[in-house]
């Protein structure tokens, strides 16, 4: 097969002047194109997105980590923070086998303030483990003292968020921060946690010794929303899930808590994943049919149309191999086209509509391989049978056709 | 040996249920340097005999000689090689592609074309030759009747064919243009190129050295 042609300036030309010609008809073609094209690359950034997330979230939970929070029992508990798990229950985690560090984390909502601002944060109540427990590196200043955890001295660590708008870009070690009337000295910032997959972050939060927020923020408490971990990297990590289970079983009466390991994260995201790319795989599948199939309607009609121009370039020399490449060229560039402008509206899906969705964005060059490979599939599929139907004409009946 | 040789040459079209018989066995012999018209009445079959000649479709019976070689037995890309190299041709409604200028009409068979010359340069010749050196760039649609036919003939000519075979040339055409078309074809023929003709015009015809008529799909010389 000689495809010497595709390479000829005047062949070139004289498709992308036929495609100017019948500018509305490529116009729509290319637009089909790349809707399809856009949902392929939205799903392939939304499953890699959420990979990426589950993945955030596993190293959020940090190494040989089990975390244990309450809730998943009425409604709206996903999201809202439920306390159900008592000083009880964290004795027994602390001494179920493989645990190696063990901490609860108390936190309440209130109003900070410094001289310049007033916001909304959480302050955590911090007790001898917590920091280390909960992965906590300091960014700037130092973390509590032993005998800061004993007393209930006025100071706290707090995070680069909360920093930020609370003193701007001044350096907040040594200065206050308000809650309720009370001040607390800064003596360090925690390095940058990062963000929960609802989106909340972790960095705009205060922490206290533990004494200190008994004192001042919440005297009463007896139970808290979450626990957490450290185990044993030597000691089966199944083994000890299944044990801390088992113990918190026999102190709950029903299963009104959920541990959290990397396993659970993964299945849980995988679930969502599942079916988030059935339902948009669908979808794609469909535009591409969709875009398709315009393409290859377009495209009859536009062979038809054309049928004397056909029939005029057989008379001057052009084999039926000549007249199928015209035709796929021209659906090759639409295709192209549509593939180019379908990854630019991908991209813009991606980076107004994932947030909405809560999964990062990541903008995956797979997509855009995928993108341009269907898209000009896409075109090279439905332009096959019109051209070859215009390519086997013969010359004659081509020309008569005007007429 | 003849340029062109024509024996019992049939072509029946079917027509719903009907069978035509447009072709009832025709023996033509066309030598080189020849200018022949065919002339006949419309329905004689005299466009269907040019397009046979010009391997624009197959008989349905009898044989095809084109020097030497029988053209019935090739197959497409060589009957599509025959007419980008050996053909020429000319219509009555000029047939040039709408959204090309008059110089990338004229080249348009050179796409098809083996050859690598500078086709370029031949076409600004032979465009200047006849009168159209200002028209280069034009549509198609900024075009005079006789301009049209004029730069169909250069598309014609731009592969050198041995033979030019025109389809009522001065079909669309007013009395100067067509004198003009018709001389530019008469020096063709002096150059040495083969020319058919296809017209019902008598004034057309009688630039022709030889002419012969068709009637109820026979060949009868004048």
């Amino acid at each position: 097969m000689d495809l010497s042609i595709l390479f000829k300036g005047l062949f070139l030309s004289s498709v992308f002047k036929a495609l100017r010609q019948g500018l509305l008809k490529t116009i729509f073609a290319v637009c089909g194109v790349s809707f399809g094209i856009a949902s392929i690359v939205f799903i392939i950034a939304a499953i890699e997105g959420s990979n990426l997330q589950a993945k955030n979230i596993i190293e959020l939970l940090g190494p040989n980590s089990i975390f244990v929070r309450s809730g998943f029992g009425g409604k709206h508990s996903v999201r809202r923070l439920t306390y159900r798990l008592d000083m009880e229950d964290f004795r027994i985690l602390k001494k179920v086998m493989g645990v190696t560090g063990c901490a609860y984390i108390m936190l309440k909502k209130v109003d900070v303030s410094s001289r310049n601002n007033s916001v909304k944060a959480y302050v955590v109540g911090a007790m001898r483990d917590f920091l280390e427990v909960f992965d906590y590196k300091m960014a700037e200043g130092r973390p509590f003292l032993p005998r800061e955890y004993l007393f209930s001295p006025k100071v706290c660590i707090i995070g680069t968020e909360l920093a930020r708008e609370l003193f701007g870009r001044e350096n907040p070690i040594g200065r206050e921060i308000k809650v309720s009337k009370t001040s607390f000295k800064i003596i360090g910032v925690f390095a940058k946690k990062g963000k929960l997959p609802s989106g909340r972050s972790l960095d705009n939060r205060a922490i206290l010794p533990i004494g200190t927020y008994r004192k001042f923020i919440e005297p009463e408490y007896r139970r808290f929303f979450a626990i957490k971990l450290k185990v044993d990297p030597n000691v089966p990590y199944d083994l000890i899930v299944s044990q801390v289970k088992e113990a918190l079983l026999r102190h709950h009466a029903r299963e009104d808590f959920a541990v959290i390991t990397p396993e659970t994260i993964r299945k849980f995201l995988n679930i969502f994943n599942i079916t988030l790319s059935i339902y948009l795989g669908l979808v794609s599948m469909t535009a591409l049919f969709i875009s398709g199939f315009v393409m290859s309607n377009i495209f009859s009609i536009n062979v038809k149309v054309r049928a004397w121009e056909i029939g005029i370039r057989r008379a001057l020399g052009a084999s039926s191999l000549h007249i199928l490449l015209q035709f796929l060229a021209e659906a090759v560039i639409i295709s192209f086209i549509g593939g180019v402008l379908g990854s630019i509206l991908g991209l813009l899906g991606i980076r107004f509509l994932m947030p909405l969705l809560f999964i990062p964005r990541v903008y995956p060059v797979a997509s855009y391989i995928a993108a341009l490979f269907f898209s000009v599939a896409t075109g090279l599929f439905s332009a096959a049978l019109p051209a070859r139907k215009a390519a086997g004409w013969e010359p004659v009946r081509a020309l008569r056709s005007r007429l | 040996m003849s340029l062109i040789e024509l024996r019992g040459i049939r072509k029946t079209y079917r027509q719903g249920e009907l069978l035509v018989e447009v072709l009832k066995g025709v023996d033509l012999k066309v030598e080189k340097g020849d200018f022949l018209a065919i002339m006949g009445a419309s329905g004689s079959g005299k466009s269907t005999l040019l397009y046979i000649i010009g391997c624009l479709e197959s008989p349905t019976d009898g044989k095809y000689i084109l020097e030497g070689s029988e053209v019935s037995r090739l197959g497409d890309d060589e009957l599509s090689a025959i007419r980008n190299q050996k053909l020429g041709f000319v219509f009555q409604s000029f047939y040039l592609i709408p959204y090309l200028t008059v110089l990338e009409n004229v080249l348009v068979p050179t796409i098809y074309s083996k050859r690598h010359l500078d086709f370029k340069s031949r076409a600004r010749g032979l465009l200047r030759k006849v009168g159209l050196e200002e028209r280069l760039f034009f549509l198609p649609s900024e075009l005079s009747g006789g301009q049209k036919q004029r730069t169909a003939i250069v598309r014609s000519l731009i592969n050198d064919p041995d033979i030019v075979l025109a389809d009522e040339p001065t079909g669309q055409l007013d009395s100067k243009s067509s004198s003009q078309v018709m001389e530019i074809l008469t020096a063709l023929n002096k150059d040495g190129k083969t020319i058919i003709l296809v017209t019902h015009d008598e004034a057309t015809a009688s630039y022709a050295k030889r002419r012969v008529i068709m009637k109820d799909g026979l060949i009868y010389p004048v």
